[in-house]
């Protein structure tokens, strides 16, 4: 009995640490090489999906330093300058948690066009701090098309990640229900 | 009730500990990010970034084998799409390449004989590794691509990365089993080059545009466009006489180089395995001077380079490198 509860509390463990998990592997995706016929393809941001994803609509999920870690892990396998996308992250999803009132229980369209703002501020804050830290002005190009690439990805992503999310909230409610039960 | 407020700020958001908590995370990002610039080459993240790409190398093969698969396909797309017209091309290359190739056979020939006369030391064939490419730049700000060889295949810092093309960056930092290679492009980017045509020597540093800048250019050998641009040799890094690019016209007085070798659409790369230059330290003069007796023997001026046995491919990879 005590093996079974502590399979739950793991269990339950396991849950909780999944979207920060879905973030590391995000960061993995992102630096994948994709290109198509001789055009290299930016990746989307998909780091900053799960983030912001997780951070509108089940905040507890994604603390301050599972966004540290998942922006420091994006800068060192990327080889980039280490704390940037770290810095991005923490500063924008500070940013985003004061709207998340706002935009919370008024549907897909208010979370896509939240997205919309939270993406465009990160990248120009990204590029602020590139800036500062490589001492020269970074091209927009890249950014841009990234950008983009990004905004029209969130869609899919965002319903791949409600159906993570369910799966996760419908696990943890059998979780529960089974300890009431016990006790 | 002090433990459950500790474990919140690892866990929540709101309370007085997870904003504290959010505080230091920041002020422990910009101390990463000036310790990390403070001086970049030297930095005490590398050999974390070198140990990361290691770990993670095996399993970012993997993620990027639908990917490849992808971009193979959309390749296979292409080239059906334009065969016959591609066909004709590659018929014509063709036979300018073999009127080529007989020039260059001739010229080797006399090459080596002249060598034989003048009694200079035998230029050592490069050793070859061909990787497999498996991550992107990874981002907007970085131009960098990790590589699936490393020491354990003999790769060091510095050496030229190529594809058939020609040159496309150096390796910046080698793991056991991975690479980072610093692309041509890559803002931090900066190799001696000179201009096939006048002899002109000049800096390739690249800006994280598609066409890296061409400065330091002599102001009485201008740089005209369509001219090659190749590796001088000069930092004791990169060997002499790599392919690197044409030069095109850029926004005002810049020249910029367009690359022979573009980076967006290389998948596998070949390292050249030579030993960066090293020059003979001042106190060894006199050893010097007795080694240059000798018919073989290295001067200060001349670069000490590995033998050269045969080439070596990567872990399952095809001898060639390929785009």
């Amino acid at each position: 009995m005590a093996g079974t509860g502590a399979l739950q509390r793991l269990s339950v463990v396991v849950w909780a640490i999944l979207p920060f998990f879905i973030a590391l592997v995000s960061v993995m995706l992102y630096a994948a090489p994709l290109r198509i016929g001789s055009v290299s393809i930016p990746m989307p941001l998909f780091p900053f999906m799960v983030i912001y994803f997780w951070s509108m609509t089940r905040p507890e999920f994604m603390p301050w330093i599972a966004i540290f870690l998942t922006g420091l892990f994006q800068d060192v396998l990327t080889g980039g300058p280490v704390g940037l996308w770290a810095l991005t992250y923490l500063l924008s999803t500070a940013i985003i948690s004061t709207q998340t009132e706002v935009l919370a229980g008024r549907g897909r369209t208010a979370l896509w066009a939240g997205f919309v703002i939270a993406i465009v501020a990160a990248s120009f804050m990204a590029w602020v701090f590139a800036r500062i830290a490589l001492g020269t002005d970074p091209s927009f190009g890249r950014l841009g098309i990234e950008i983009l690439v990004t905004l029209l990805t969130f869609p899919l992503a965002g319903k791949a990640f409600a159906l993570v999310q369910r799966a996760t909230n419908h696990a943890r409610r059998l979780t529960v229900n089974s300890t009431m039960a016990r006790i | 009730m002090a433990r459950r407020q500790s474990l919140g700020m690892f866990s929540g958001r709101g309370s007085p500990w997870a904003r504290g908590f959010f505080i230091i995370l920041i002020l422990l990002s910009v101390a990463l990010l000036a310790i990390d610039r403070a001086r970049p080459e030297q930095s005490p993240f590398n050999g974390l970034k070198r140990t990361v790409a290691d770990g993670i190398g095996p399993a970012m093969t993997l993620i990027s084998a639908p990917l490849r698969a992808l971009n193979q396909f959309s390749d296979g797309l292409a080239s059906n799409w334009q065969s016959a017209r591609r066909v004709r091309e590659l018929e014509r290359d063709n036979r300018n390449l073999m009127q080529w190739r007989d020039l260059a056979l001739a010229l080797h020939e006399k090459l080596i004989r002249y060598e034989e006369l003048l009694g200079a030391p035998q230029t050592p064939t490069p050793i070859v590794v061909t990787a497999r490419v498996i991550t992107d730049s990874g981002g907007p700000f970085v131009r960098a691509r990790l590589v699936n060889v490393g020491e354990d295949n003999g790769v060091a810092e510095g050496q030229a990365v190529l594809t058939h093309n020609g040159l496309i960056g150096r390796v910046m930092s080698a793991g056991k089993r991975t690479s980072r290679v610093l692309l041509l492009t890559d803002l931090n980017s900066r190799i001696p080059v000179f201009i096939a045509e006048t002899g002109a020597h000049a800096i390739l540093a690249g800006d994280n545009s598609n066409k890296p800048r061409l400065i330091y250019v002599a102001r009485d050998k201008l740089p005209a466009v369509g001219m090659r641009v190749m590796t001088s040799g000069e930092d004791g890094v990169l060997p002499r006489g790599l392919a690197v690019g044409q030069i095109v016209e850029g926004s005002g007085t810049k020249w910029r180089v367009s690359l022979f070798s573009k980076p967006d659409k290389v998948d596998f790369v070949n390292i050249l395995k030579i030993s960066p230059i090293t020059f003979i330290e001042s106190d060894a003069e006199d050893k010097v001077e007795d080694d240059a007796l000798e018919p073989e023997g290295v001067t200060s001026s001349e670069p000490v380079t590995a033998p050269s046995p045969e080439p070596e491919t990567g872990p399952g990879l095809p001898d060639t490198g390929e785009e």
